[in-house]
């Protein structure tokens, strides 16, 4: 068991149950970092610029985001665009995870500059698969900010 | 008829004018031979009766000399008539001589022969005297008189003059004969004339009754169809639904019907000689004065325009402009005015439910995203969560397993049941029933996005496609030994991955379909209409109830057979693309027979071009 380094994932997902078993699942892949979880956009947002209930609260670095689309207040497509247009946030990665799976919208997501979309599969031997797979992904990624921390595995 | 007439007017005219020449000729004859006797015969039968009395005179004064001398008689002395005589004599035989009317050599030579013999008794009358005046005795002058002067001259000059006043007698009454008889002639001619004039007149008359009477007739007539025609018109105007204003020229109404009047709210009176600006709102005005503007240049139009009532309110019509022309100069317009007011209604609520449709299109989109989205979230926990369970409930059998032995007997069965059957089997249930409305929501999803997938018309050679499908096919054909028929398909122009979709499902479904009872037997055909190709798909399956007939192109609805696997949304789709290639599509089916699906693509469709769909406009 590895100890959770550095890099914090930020994890946006309005469903208490899917914030679950996507930590679960992780979890079970050896990703230990720390996760903060909160259920909608604008709590998002708050998070990453030391607003609303956070203030004062700089917001940990390195940071990667798993970011649903279906979000109430502010939805997922809002956070993306929020955090690519200001440049305190533009270079973290974000990757979409979400149970969509509509091209349009996959391509709508890129073209805001999502780096990663993955679709929450229904069955959960595949919805499994695909996060233990997410945590291998996240492994072995580089996440940017200076100081180039891998995520410890 | 005419040409008859014509000739025998001719004719008469002709006869008429000949006559006339004639009886002129015969006119101007006779005034010749008047102006014969008025210059020439009458003058010289005169001048000869002189000659013969100054002839007289001078023998008697002669004689009366020999006698009684040179005695005084009424003034004068008888020597001085004498001389008097002599010279009338001369005179008037110079005059007789001179004059031009002499008839012929003869003639002359007896005017001469006159001349002479009076210049004889004019000398021997002084002779006479003479001798008287020397003192010669009155029976040698009487001797003298008698042998020379009587027998010689006087008597031979009388009888002379006898005789030519004798012939100008007889000219006279020759002339006097012709003349009679010239006017006989011309009395006649006249009567004649006469008689053809009323003959022609009489004609004339009855030609120009018959006309009158036809003309009369005509025009009376021509008068009742004008009259008839008017009061129809009128009648139609008045009467007409339409609103019909005259303008003039100058845009004042000459004309408003009692629709147009009503249509605004004034009456006929109030309006006509009133300017059209008075029933147009100033926000309207420009769209008339262009109008009028083609109204000049002889253009007619139709325009939509809203009317000023005397109330002060509004009315949408539609106007029907033509120009009106007086002696080929632009006189005014003729507007035929529409009420539309309840078309504007009805079109405002069509746009009302276009925008409904629209709206409600929209929502379907949107449905079709939380259908994707929203529905899965909670299956994703239900599938997640009774995984979690599932993998729990090993840990706690491998626990339990350790423990079981010191259970009593019931309790272990219990336990053993509840984990190794009950637990497991209602999560199969609830894993089961989740994997069925995923794939719910997805054929739901798939239809969606049917509906809104961007067609593209190309030319699709329906042989071909039909025959890709098949191949798909062949195992199962093959399998159930199915006998295939295809009869000629024609080229059609539209979506080709939606006909590869509709062929597909419908062979599919042909073959799903099919007794097992009977060999199988499928039939695809298509006729070309005008406007739309038609094709058939028929089969010899099970067929479908009647009752069920309804549900056959609804969503998630299977009919008959509960043994064929399937979302039952096949059709559905079918049914979508059949509509959005402009086509209908229906199934006549007997249980136990079989079963034709039709549908129709429309021949209207353009090559390279392509429909978005439908809300999206």
């Amino acid at each position: 068991m590895s100890k959770a380094y550095e890099v914090t994932i930020l994890l946006v997902e309005d469903d208490p149950g899917h914030a679950r078993l996507i930590v679960k699942n992780l979890r079970r892949s050896n990703i230990m970092n720390d996760i903060v979880k909160v259920s909608d956009g604008q709590q998002a947002l708050d998070y990453l610029f030391s607003k609303g209930k956070y203030a004062g609260d700089n917001p940990p670095n390195p940071l990667l985001v798993l970011l649903d689309l279906n979000l109430p207040v502010l939805d997922g497509y809002q956070v993306l665009q929020s955090m690519k247009s200001d440049e305190r946030t533009s270079s973290i990665p974000v990757i979409i995870l979400t149970t969509t799976d509509d091209t349009r919208e996959v391509s709508r997501c890129y073209e805001l500059g999502c780096n990663i979309y993955i679709t929450k599969p229904v069955d959960y031997k595949q919805f499994s698969e695909a996060i233990r797979k997410l945590g291998l992904f996240l492994s072995i990624v580089m996440i940017p900010e200076g100081r180039r921390r891998y995520v410890q595995v | 008829m005419r040409l008859k007439v014509k000739l025998g007017f001719l004719t008469i005219i002709l006869l008429l004018w000949t006559i006339c020449v004639v009886t002129l000729l015969n006119t101007i004859s006779v005034r010749e031979v008047f102006i014969d006797l008025e210059g020439n015969v009458i003058p010289e039968t005169i001048a000869i009766s002189e000659i013969q009395h100054t002839a007289c005179e001078i023998r008697m004064w002669t004689l009366t000399y020999i006698i009684r001398g040179n005695v005084v008689r009424d003034g004068k002395t008888i020597k001085e008539w004498l001389q008097e005589q002599w010279a009338y004599l001369e005179k008037d035989v110079r005059k007789h001589f001179e004059c031009d009317c002499h008839f012929g050599s003869e003639e002359k030579r007896v005017d001469e022969k006159v001349v002479d013999l009076s210049q004889e008794l004019i000398s021997i009358s002084a002779e006479i005297i003479d001798l008287k005046d020397k003192g010669s005795e009155n029976y040698e002058l009487f001797e003298i008189v008698r042998k020379r002067f009587g027998s010689h001259i006087f008597y031979p000059l009388r009888r002379l003059l006898d005789e030519h006043t004798a012939a100008h007698l007889e000219k006279l009454s020759v002339a006097g004969i012709n003349i009679h008889s010239r006017c006989n002639t011309n009395i006649r001619y006249i009567i004649i004339m006469g008689i053809l004039s009323t003959l022609l007149a009489l004609l004339m008359g009855l030609i120009v009754d018959r006309f009158f009477v036809k003309y009369l007739t005509l025009h009376r007539e021509t008068e009742e169809e004008i009259r008839k025609l008017k009061v129809f018109n009128e009648d139609i105007i008045q009467n007409m639904l339409e609103g019909v204003f005259v303008e003039d020229i100058n845009g004042n109404f000459t004309f408003v019907n009692p629709a147009a009047a009503a249509l605004l709210g004034y009456s006929s009176e109030e309006l006509v000689g009133q300017h059209w600006t008075l029933t147009v709102p100033s926000d309207q005005q420009p769209i008339v004065q262009s109008a009028n503007e083609l109204r000049r240049q002889g253009i007619s139009s139709r325009y939509e325009l809203q009317l000023l009532r005397k109330d002060g309110s509004r009315v949408p019509i539609l106007v029907s402009a033509t120009p009106r022309f007086e002696d080929g100069c632009f006189a005014g317009v003729l507007s035929v005015s529409t009420d539309i007011s309840e078309r504007k209604q009805v079109e405002k609520e069509l746009k009302h439910y276009a925008d409904e449709l629209m709206q409600s299109n929209k929502e379907i989109k949107q449905f079709a995203y939380i259908v994707s989205h929203d529905l899965r979230t909670p299956l994703v926990n239900l599938k997640g969560f009774s995984g979690e369970l599932r993998s729990s409930l090993e840990e706690i059998d491998s626990a339990i397993k350790e423990a079981l032995p010191h259970m009593d007997e019931k309790k272990q069965q219990v336990v053993t049941t509840a984990l190794r059957q009950d637990v497991p089997e209602a999560l199969d249930f609830i894993e089961s029933s989740v994997t069925r409305m995923d794939n719910f929501i997805n054929a739901i999803l798939k239809l969606s996005r049917f509906g809104h997938r961007q067609l593209t018309f190309e030319t699709v050679e329906m042989d071909t496609l039909v025959q890709t499908v098949l191949k798909s096919l062949a195992h199962q054909i093959e399998e159930y030994k199915i006998k295939v028929t295809v009869s000629a398909l024609p080229e059609i122009v539209a979506d080709r991955i939606s006909m590869e979709q509709i062929m597909g499902n419908l062979l599919d479904n042909a073959v799903l379909y099919l007794d097992p009872n009977r060999p199988g037997k499928i039939e695809v055909s298509a006729v070309c209409t005008n406007n739309e190709t038609i094709f058939k798909i028929s089969d010899n399956g099970h067929g479908i109830r009647k009752a069920d007939m309804n549900k056959v192109f609804a969503p998630f609805r299977r009919a008959g057979q509960e043994d064929v696997i399937g979302e039952g949304m096949g059709l559905a789709y079918v049914k979508t693309l059949v509509h959005r290639h402009e086509g209908r599509i229906w199934c006549e089916s007997e249980y136990g027979v079989g079963t034709t699906f039709t549908f129709t693509i429309s021949n209207l469709l353009k090559k390279g071009g392509s429909l978005c769909p439908r809300h999206m406009k």
